[in-house]
């Protein structure tokens, strides 16, 4: 138990970013229908432009911010300038359309900030929860999981109870109709792009910690957030959580297994086809299909 | 006056580096200062530059050489077009920018090449077309077995091992920690090299392999942890050092171990990337002369790099190896008396013996065989805040997989 107990937290922590990607992912496709694939390289920017702002020896809030700002501020633009004309479009292009734009993102920080060696140091490096004498946990894993719990929490409360959240779920539903009683498709849409915006540029800031400050790297932490979301049907906020935080667990327990070890990195796929099967088996579907409506 | 002093002080500092970057900038090839024409000589190289890590440092390097050498005469007055093929480490891209550059560019020889995939996809094809290939950095296994292939740098293993070494005989080390990815032809293979060295001076080494697409550096140190070893030695590019450094920073873990890294960590901004928590902990091997090493072939390198490369191209190990491996290429070349192809140019570096600089601990030479391996002596060097602190002189790498090049050179006749 005392070897395995370091690995088993090490997983969640990783996990639960996993799953606040997850939710991000979630709550856009539940209310615009879009997979966005650029989830993972707006992260990337944010983690490259709050290394950037701190470099440059301002405040390290300052880099949180502009790191934070700056993602939310592009995903915004996608989704208020060049989603809505891609509205009409099959599902799989609008999804394509997103994958071209987590390219321009991902060459562009390339080409801005290289190969070289950096790391994002954040205030919470420095401490941790100790257990048998033994650093168990730092304290920026204590607060992923937190963030990626009040994220949740936070997205499942927005999609109940408030005006926003119901229009969300209005659009889910079947979009046209939701047009016809006054529903501002377009509004709406845009909040869907900031709010994952928002998350993808907290997300990466703790992956540009936790992980490494690269932006291509990073642009591929949408592969295990996609995961999580499919083990949530791209619907159910709760497992899609649980669905990131097994993936980090299994990657890191695989770390246990001699020969296993070297191939942690397929356990998203693992868990993702696994999830698809046995809900397929169990005639549970993807988040419900209203694009014949559009 | 205070003034005055220092402004002409700092004029004497400025007006020798330009008159001496002049004349190291001068040596290149001819160094007539005419600028090449006529029908350029095709050189290539292949490079792992898209993908988990840039690996064109070194082709970046014999770019900026070869610019120079064009402005200085080329190769008897012609220019060298040089093309450099990204590989996005991928090995069927690798094999076919091989053979878009052997077969439609009708390259005379590679130069600078570095890649994790391009050795195992294209060493049949330069044997079969009769293309040498001087690589600044050879990567995996392949590399350093191939008949038509051979590079500057040790290579991981041996540099891996160099750097195991140094701490072990340093710190009179009872027991190591290897720790490499798992990519096919690398990592068994760097700490193959480990484990053969403990095994012949007692010393019990535990092998940690992890997949190199692994996001989390801390399952990895949590591995290292529970090694309780006396040494780690991290075998791979600095970019996946740099996660694993920073989670074994919060287990502590430089404390309880002497850490010692491979030359891919030789790097102007790895002690800012890792911190100062792990100022004066890492112990660095290094395969060339230190970067600010005041030779002639340094100086010049870096004097070339400053002309004739970008801001950004890194001033690191491999971008030494690839100005090195582009030296070479052109004295090769110059040497051939008569029409410069692919045939007289193959003939001119595998004959290649001897060959000294001040970059390198012990002569260089292509040398005959089925395999090549002309750099295997380092030197160790100390991560301290703001760069490196030399610690050791030249020694030679206690691979046992080195028994046939040293017996090689003990014939005589390529390094003395």
């Amino acid at each position: 138990m005392e070897t395995l107990l370091p690995f088993l937290v090490v997983g969640i922590s990783v996990g639960a970013v996993y799953a606040l990607s997850g939710v991000g992912l979630v709550v856009l496709y539940r209310a615009s229908g879009v997979v966005n694939f650029a989830y993972g390289a707006l992260g990337g920017l944010a983690a490259m432009v709050c290394w950037q702002v701190i470099d440059l020896e301002y405040e390290d809030w300052m880099g949180w911010v502009a790191g934070v700002g700056a993602a939310t501020c592009l995903s915004w633009a996608y989704g208020r300038f060049i989603a809505p004309s891609l509205t009409h479009q099959d599902r799989v292009v609008r999804a394509m359309a997103t994958l071209g734009f987590a390219l321009m993102i991902m060459g562009i920080a390339q080409w801005y900030w290289g190969d070289e060696p950096r790391r994002l140091v954040l205030p919470t490096d420095s401490g941790g929860i100790e257990f048998d004498g033994r650093r168990l946990i730092s304290h920026t894993r204590v607060a992923a999981l937190m963030f990626a719990a009040a994220a949740t929490v936070g997205m499942l409360w927005l999609l109940a109870k408030t005006s926003l959240g119901l229009r969300m779920r209005a659009l889910q539903s079947n979009r046209t109709l939701s047009a016809m009683v006054g529903v501002r498709i377009k509004n709406v849409d845009t909040w869907a792009w900031t709010l994952a915006g928002l998350l993808a540029g907290i997300s990466g800031l703790f992956m540009g910690n936790m992980v490494r400050l690269n932006p291509t790297v990073l642009t591929f932490l949408v592969i295990p957030a996609m995961a999580a979301a499919m083990v949530g049907r791209m619907n159910s906020l709760t497992a899609t959580v649980l669905g990131g935080i097994a993936i980090g667990v299994i990657e890191s327990m695989a770390n246990l297994v001699p020969g296993v070890q070297r191939y942690g990195s397929a356990t998203a796929f693992v868990v993702a086809i696994l999830a698809v099967l046995w809900q397929q088996r169990h005639g549970i579907g993807l988040s419900r299909d209203n694009s014949h409506l559009e | 006056m205070k003034k005055t002093t220092y402004l002409g002080s700092a004029l004497v500092i400025a007006m020798t580096f330009v008159a001496s970057g002049a004349m190291a900038q001068d040596k290149c090839g001819l160094g007539n200062g005419k600028k090449a024409s006529g029908e350029p000589i095709q050189i290539g190289a292949i490079v792992g530059k898209t993908g988990p890590e840039d690996f064109s440092s070194s082709a970046r390097a014999a770019d900026a050489y070869f610019k120079c050498v064009n402005a200085n005469g080329g190769i008897n007055g012609r220019p060298i077009a040089y093309t450099i093929q990204d590989d996005t480490w991928n090995p069927e891209v690798a094999s076919q920018a091989a053979n878009k550059l052997v077969k439609d560019t009708k390259v005379v020889a590679m130069a600078g090449s570095s890649s994790f995939v391009e050795c195992g996809a294209n060493n049949k094809l330069y044997v079969d077309e009769g293309v040498a290939s001087v690589a600044g950095v050879g990567v995996p296994r392949a590399c350093f077995f191939g008949k038509n292939y051979i590079s500057f740098n040790q290579g991981p293993r041996q540099s891996t091992l160099g750097a195991a070494q140094y701490i072990v005989e340093t710190f009179k080390l009872k027991s190591l920690t290897c720790v490499a990815p798992g990519i096919p032809g690398f990592g068994d293979w760097v700490c193959g090299g480990v484990e053969s060295y403990g095994k012949a001076n007692n010393i019990p080494v535990k092998t940690v392999i992890f997949d190199p697409g692994q996001l989390d550096g801390n399952a990895i140190a949590l591995q290292v942890a529970a090694a309780k070893s006396e040494g780690v030695v991290l075998g791979m590019p600095r970019g996946m050092m740099l996660p694993i450094l920073t989670a074994a920073e919060q287990q502590d873990l430089g404390k309880s171990a002497k850490w010692g890294l491979p030359t891919s960590a030789y790097h102007a901004d790895m002690p800012k990337a890792v911190g100062k928590y792990w100022h004066d902990k890492l112990y660095v091997h290094m395969e060339l002369e230190p970067m600010d090493g005041t030779g002639p072939d340094n100086t010049n390198w870096k004097a070339v790099m400053e002309k004739f490369g970008d801001k950004k191209d890194p001033r690191d190990t491999f971008s030494q190896a690839g100005y090195l491996s582009a030296r070479v290429v052109t004295d090769a070349l110059l040497s051939i008396k008569g029409n410069v192809d692919r045939k007289s140019a193959y003939q001119a570096i595998v004959n290649t013996k001897k060959w000294k600089s001040d970059m390198m601990c012990a002569p260089w030479y292509f040398g005959p065989g089925e395999r090549h391996q002309a750099n295997h002596k380092g030197r160790a060097a100390q991560l301290v805040k703001g760069g490196f602190k030399t610690l050791s002189e030249c020694y030679q790498s206690k691979d046992a997989e080195l028994e046939d090049v040293l017996k090689l050179e003990a014939k005589g006749g390529l390094v003395n």
